[in-house]
């Protein structure tokens, strides 16, 4: 099962947690500094070790050379978030090597040479963070990355120096965005340096109700400390977030349930859904599973609808590109589909 | 009370920085330096943004540098220059890290609010070499001491590639 079908803890709340950590080779101008034919030596240098990292594992790894990969499969890629939206267009000298498992991997000449990364299913950093450790440390023993005593891991941005890591966790706040709440929300982490930004990443607004929460300083604070702040943080807004839908639900039991009910019907019955309104629908059964409303579906098939869906994913499956018009009719019937078979 | 910035000399300044309320308690060293920045009318008009991008580095909106500048740093390894930088906001290669210390550090203070690693298996022991060198060279780029910071840039490098 893939890993965002499970139901990891604080679930109703947190849908996953991801951590990164960004590093580069050692005295090799990091990717934007490099022409097409470096970019490939770093790409080829970072595969070896990988490849001899992953020698002692049964399963095999997963090495993809982005500029092998259509445009479809790299933006099915982009959608479930393994690579970044960065990385589509031109992938000459980029990869991502997968982990057995696919919970973890490499992005190969990003904004940085490496950046490592582990993903997992509701709210677990200290793990998920010892997962990504773990990768980087034996990696350290076949490269040798770039660093110095006094600022750490040295990075093309100086907003990764010092760890190179960047926690985020995934969060769904229908409570929190509907109140209102979210907004002076923001203003309190941010001043305690973690960021909330759209589901997309930097500079993108909330769709369906998520949003993600990660730490922006890097430098001066270790590793440990970090992750303990931002999951008593995340412990704190998931507490808020629980409280604002409970207000809500009581305030007009009536209409929030009328409205989640008239999302399962049209995600049941529609005909035509473009990704958007989908994405907005899910959401509302999402919420209506976590106030444990009737009828609602299981949480693997809201997350599998969640997140395989999208423009990529769909024309992936057909195995051809689909127009929009194509895509929307594909796309009702999949989620009518997954909808009817799943009757609880 | 330790220096908020360094972590390791006696704080022996209260400064709160401009529209801000929070004070910051500094070293004598550290203090300096803040205020050399907060006085140069460059950083004056400095973006708030703390988001990362080229406007980190960005030129001011109305740019009127208090003296010409007389020299445009580039980097000696991969050749970006300052120009580049901030228009990308991105470092070339780890060696721009000593060649824009002087543009970094106050980055740092302000998106980081460090300026100095800090390793898991690291305490904040006595001042290591290189960062007193460190200190010295940004003093030295700010006095314009161009032959010193040099020489005090080759010695940096130095102990960083015997470490």
């Amino acid at each position: 099962m893939a890993w965002y079908l499970e139901e990891g803890p604080d679930s109703d709340v947190v849908i996953s947690t991801r951590v990164r950590l960004a590093r580069n080779l050692a005295n090799t101008p990091f990717p934007w500094r490099l022409k097409a034919d470096e970019l490939d030596y770093v790409k080829d240098k970072v595969i070896k070790a990988f490849r001899e990292l992953c020698q002692t594992t049964d399963e095999k790894p997963v090495i993809l050379e982005l500029a092998d990969l259509g445009a479809i499969e790299s933006l099915a890629l982009a959608e479930r978030r393994i690579i970044s939206r960065k990385m589509l267009g031109d992938g000459r000298g980029k990869a991502l090597l997968l982990f057995p498992g696919e919970a973890s991997g490499i992005l190969v000449n990003e904004e940085d040479h490496l950046r490592l990364y582990a993903v997992s299913a509701g709210l677990r950093l200290g793990e998920t963070a010892d997962l990504v450790a773990q990768c980087a440390t034996s990696l350290e023993g076949l490269l040798t990355f770039a660093k110095n005593t006094r600022l750490g891991y040295l990075t093309a941005c100086p907003t990764n120096t010092g760890t190179g890591m960047r926690a985020s966790v995934m969060l769904h706040l229908p409570g929190l965005i509907r109140s209102g709440v979210v907004r002076q929300l923001a203003g309190k982490l941010s001043k305690a340096g973690y960021v909330l930004r759209g589901a997309e990443g930097e500079g993108t607004d909330a769709r369906a109700d998520m949003i993600q929460l990660s730490n922006q300083v890097t430098l001066g604070v270790t590793k440990d400390q970090l992750l303990a702040d931002l999951d008593r943080l995340v412990h704190e807004v998931a507490r808020e977030e629980r409280k604002a839908r409970r207000v809500l639900h009581a305030k007009d039991p009536a209409a929030l349930e009328d409205e989640i009910g008239r999302a399962r019907g049209l995600l049941m019955n529609a005909r035509l859904m473009s990704s958007h309104e989908a994405m907005n629908l899910l959401s509302l059964v999402r919420l209506g599973r976590e106030l444990e409303l009737a009828d609602m579906p299981d949480y693997a098939t809201i997350q599998s609808l969640l997140t395989e869906t999208g423009e990529g994913a769909l024309q992936q499956r057909a195995g051809k590109p689909m127009d929009e018009r194509e895509r929307d009719q594909v796309r009702a019937v999949t989620i009518s589909a997954a909808l009817a078979s799943n009757k609880q | 009370m330790l220096c908020q910035d360094c972590g390791q000399r006696p704080a022996s300044v209260q400064l709160t920085a401009k529209g801000k309320k929070e004070q910051l308690y500094l070293c004598d060293l550290c203090a300096q330096q803040f205020q050399g920045q907060v006085a140069n009318s460059f950083w004056d008009n400095f973006p708030g943004s703390l988001l990362p991008g080229p406007s980190m580095f960005g030129y001011p909106a109305t740019a009127t540098p208090s003296r010409p500048q007389k020299t445009s740093l580039i980097c000696p390894s991969c050749g970006e220059t300052e120009e580049e930088l901030r228009k990308t906001g991105l470092l070339g290669c780890q060696t721009c890290y000593e060649t824009f210390a002087v543009f970094l550090d106050p980055v740092f203070r302000r998106v980081q609010g460090h300026t100095r690693h800090l390793s898991a298996s690291e305490e904040e022991g006595p001042a290591k070499e290189a960062d007193v060198l460190r200190e010295k060279l940004e003093l030295a780029v700010q006095s314009e001491v161009y032959e010193e910071a040099a020489r005090l840039r080759d010695q940096i490098r130095q102990l960083e590639e015997d470490a």
